[in-house]
């Protein structure tokens, strides 16, 4: 059970798109990415939680990145994937359209968010990494997972 | 009676061992670090319980020894005494002379003899308290503790051994008490129940699979599986389950400490000591539990006087029981003491602001008792030692509904009163009937569960009020709330189909003192669900209690009945009036059966002749049409599952070890005589009778609610027809 050992120094990233935005979650946050899986609807919740998995009977709420990050609705035939990421001792799965490499930062600076980003993109940050082609956004997950809102009266 | 007591020697053996055990290394560590508080505390309870449980016991030796054991120690612990080589050495003394006399105690029941000389140890410790005079002080509890429940002064009758199985009569292979128990970490059962839960889950996914297939090999084996899961799932449980005989130990010493210090006389009886619990209710049910028997002492049990000038005997009766009833844990606590008088908490709840008086005036009798468990409740005119601070009952309300549980107060002025607390058998797996809304399904726990109730066309129209766009049912002369399900999830925004080709299809539930009609658009079966957590996300929910993974490998929500009338601002309705409504019907005895195994389904006793086993090779004639010679006559057998369209049991085929008797309902009135395959008959239940139309098909008439399931209600008219008898 015990974690791979980390190099601090080597900064690992899981890359995948939401909405044409390029983003990375650091490895070790990560549990596993899996594909489109069939998700159970939770009424009155809010609106970025988009239903409940089963991953190998655990139940695991999925968050719509798109949603999370006031970006448009996906398209309604599109199967996103699931970026299951561990907050707090919890899996929850993010929902995002494409699943990238995984890259090596090590080296290059987290720098903070431009701050001209969206602020609902830029309050998720933990920072950015400009890569030597593109700009990789770093998700904060435990953030991103923290869909506290007050609860809304319905989805529809 | 003395089983019980050998019981109690019994786990008063296992926990002394390991309470020395621990005591030895205390002791040790004590003597590196002499000023350790914390070290000196445990020890401190653990001789003080061993002391304890000795005096209970009638272990006089065993006590005095401990008694003096306890002087030492607390004197170490004020600060008066100091560790020295010499005072390690007495207390050492001490633990092996307990040691020795737990062994005696376990050979022979007690403490007398044995080959320790407890006085000469008992006078080592005297001489390091600097006490002079060993032969004067008789340690005090030496006065019997007169009005028990019956202490075992003398040996058990059973020596302790035959009560611990098959001990040979070698000494030396006969297996201590301290050895035929193991302790297992309390996370790794709860982990074998994580566990099992996931392979329950994929047995049902399994069983699924193989229904419809062809593979006989594949078949069998998952029946197979089907079998080992379950047996091993109800073992698991099993594990976690502690009789409530361990709580009920305790007891007769609290009893008699607080007769003692109220100057009341209690007989203490004590029922059930059998009845299982899971070991984390067990745990978080003592504190209630001992709150409430003080209660009973504190404010039922009057003083012999009082009682004598009521015509009553001096002594007072308080009465613990415990049993299973309908998958539920049921607790009494019961006192003939002076009973509640609904005035005296009327006017106490308006003196503390508990309720105002209009709210009081609107109440029935039994509303007003349940307000003892309000918080800052309080009828003691004054605060004792034992009770009358105000907090309490609420607290007691509270940590019983914090495991799920329910408490209630019945109660006669003179003649006494009776709490009941009712918690669920289990946490972690319950049944629960499926529900279908949209294209979700949902799970509604089965304790929730009262009665279904099927609406159409006219009965619709009839039954179906709306009421300032509140819609409500008649349902035998009350009103119940209807909630469309749909509604308060927010997936429509209409209050009922009132389309009345529709129909609507009601299942009535029932939470703490809350009854409503939920409006589902399906109803399917009653199955055994994994209740798993949500994530913190959807923690704010109040109308789901969690998930479940359904046999197809999705996720179904699980709803929340107390939660989900709240959010619906559904009011308590009085459990009294709820009550007498449906004790005032009849009930109606009826045979519950399996069809097939895990689907059940009942029929009227009344319409049951025999219940016979008739060997298959008895059997006459083919495919639909069987019959056996029975009784100088033909009796046509209807093999149940097919009628009702359940695939096969068991795969049947030439040449397979096949069962050899089939179990046979045997039902006859006059000409028409039929037989009805089935699995095995599960019970004879009195129950009310509440039939509806929910699952009307083919052999079966609808259903009812028995035994908190959902079961079928066969149609005889169908079986004899299909029997092709006239």
């Amino acid at each position: 059970m015990s974690e791979v050992v980390r190099m601090p120094l080597v900064a690992q990233y899981c890359t995948f798109t939401v909405d044409g935005l390029f983003f990375g979650v650091h490895v070790h946050e990560v549990q596993e990415v899996l594909r489109h899986q069939p998700m159970t609807p939770v009424p009155l919740a809010p609106d970025a939680v988009r239903g409940l998995i089963n991953l190998r009977g655990q139940i695991v709420t999925a968050i719509d990145l798109r949603l999370r990050l006031g970006r448009s609705p996906g398209a309604a035939a599109a199967l996103p994937l699931n970026v299951v990421v561990s907050s707090q001792g919890e899996a929850v799965s993010l929902l995002v359209d494409e699943i990238g490499d995984v890259i090596d930062a090590g080296g290059l600076d987290l720098l903070p968010p431009p701050a001209n980003l969206p602020p609902e993109i830029r309050e998720l940050l933990k920072g950015v990494v400009a890569l030597p082609d593109t700009i990789l956004l770093v998700l904060d997950a435990d953030r991103a997972v923290d869909v506290s809102e007050p609860i809304l009266g319905g989805t529809s | 009676m003395m089983d019980d007591d050998a019981e109690i020697v019994a786990e008063f053996l296992v926990e002394s061992y390991e309470n020395l055990d621990q005591l030895d290394l205390d002791l040790v560590a004590l003597e590196q670090q002499p000023d350790s508080r914390e070290l000196l505390s445990s020890i401190f309870r653990t001789i003080h319980t061993i002391k304890g449980t000795s005096g209970f016991l009638a272990l006089h030796r065993m006590e005095a020894l401990t008694h003096v054991g306890e002087n030492l120690l607390s004197r170490l612990r004020e600060g008066e005494l100091t560790m020295t080589a010499e005072v390690t050495g007495v207390l050492l003394e001490m633990v092996d002379a307990v040691r020795t006399l737990l062994a005696a105690i376990e050979a022979s029941g007690t403490d007398v003899g044995g080959a320790v000389d407890v006085d000469a140890v008992i006078a080592a410790i005297r001489a390091v308290l600097g006490e002079p005079d060993p032969v004067e002080e008789a340690p005090a509890p030496a006065a019997a503790p007169v009005l028990l429940s019956p202490v075992p002064v003398s040996a058990p009758t059973k020596p302790l051994e035959t009560l611990l199985g098959d001990a040979g009569d070698d000494e030396a292979v006969r297996r201590g008490v301290a050895d035929s128990t193991v302790r297992v970490d309390v996370n790794l059962l709860d982990s074998l129940v994580q566990l099992v839960g996931e392979l329950v889950l994929t047995r049902n996914q399994i069983l699924r699979r193989t229904e419809g297939s062809k593979d006989l090999e594949l078949a069998r084996s998952a029946q197979r599986l089907d079998q080992v899961a379950s047996e091993l799932q109800e073992g698991v449980m099993r594990t976690r389950m502690q009789p409530i005989g361990q709580m009920w130990s305790k007891m007769p010493r609290v009893v008699r400490d607080l007769a003692h210090l109220l100057e009341r006389k209690v007989q203490l009886d004590l029922e059930g000591h059998e009845t299982e619990l899971d070991r984390s209710l067990l745990e978080a049910l003592k504190g209630p539990l001992t709150h409430l028997v003080r209660n009973a002492i504190d404010h039922g049990i009057e003083s012999p006087a009082e009682r004598l000038a009521a015509g009553k005997p001096a002594t007072g009766r308080l009465l613990l029981r415990a049993r299973h009833e309908n998958g539920q844990v049921v607790l009494e606590i019961s006192d003939d003491g002076k009973g509640i008088d609904p005035a005296v908490i009327a006017e106490a709840a308006l003196r503390r602001g508990v309720v105002t008086r209009d709210e009081l005036a609107r109440m029935e009798q039994r509303d007003v008792l349940g307000l003892i468990f309000e918080a800052g409740f309080s009828t003691a005119a004054v605060v004792t030692n034992v009770s009358g601070r105000g907090v309490g009952m609420d607290v007691v309300r509270t940590n019983i509904e914090r495991i799920g549980g329910t408490v209630d107060v019945h109660s006669v002025v003179g003649e006494g009163t009776t709490c009941r607390v009712r918690i669920p058998l289990t946490l972690a797996i319950i049944p629960a009937l499926l529900v279908g809304e949209g294209d979700e399904r949902f799970a509604v726990p089965q304790v929730n569960l009262v009665e279904l109730v099927r609406l159409e066309g006219q009965d619709l129209e009839r039954d179906v009020d709306v009421v300032a766009g509140a819609p409500v049912l008649r349902l035998r002369g009350d009103l119940l709330p209807l909630v469309p399900l749909s509604g308060a999830l927010g997936l429509t925004d209409h209050p009922l189909p009132r389309d009345e080709r529709d129909g609507v299809t009601v299942v009535v539930v029932q939470a703490d003192e809350v009854r409503l009609g939920l409006c589902v658009n399906e109803v399917f079966d009653t199955q055994e669900i994994v209740v798993k957590p949500l994530g913190r996300q959807l923690r704010a929910l109040p109308m789901f209690a969690g998930a479940t993974i359904m046999g197809d490998g999705r996720v179904a929500l699980i709803l929340d009945v107390p939660g989900l009338a709240r959010s619906q601002g559904i009011e308590p309705v009085p459990v009294s009036k709820v009550e007498v409504v449906t004790r005032r019907q009849e009930t109606t005895p009826m045979l519950v059966l399996e069809v097939v195994p895990g689907r059940r389904a009942a029929l009227a006793l009344h319409e049951v002749s025999r219940l016979e086993e008739i060997a298959v090779s008895r059997i006459e004639g083919a495919g639909a049409l069987e019959a056996v010679q029975y009784r100088d006559g033909i009796l046509p057998l209807v093999r149940l599952w097919s009628l009702m369209g359940l695939p096969s049991p068991a795969p049947v085929e030439p040449g397979a070890p096949e069962q050899e008797t089939l179990s046979v309902v045997v039902h006859e009135d006059g000409e028409r005589r039929v037989g009805l395959v089935i699995e095995r008959v599960v019970d004879i239940v009195d129950t009310v009778l509440t039939r509806s139309d929910v699952g009307r098909r083919a052999g079966v008439l609808g259903s009812a609610v028995i035994d908190e399931r959902v079961t079928d209600l066969l149609d005889l008219d169908a079986v004899v027809a299909a029997a092709g008898v006239a």
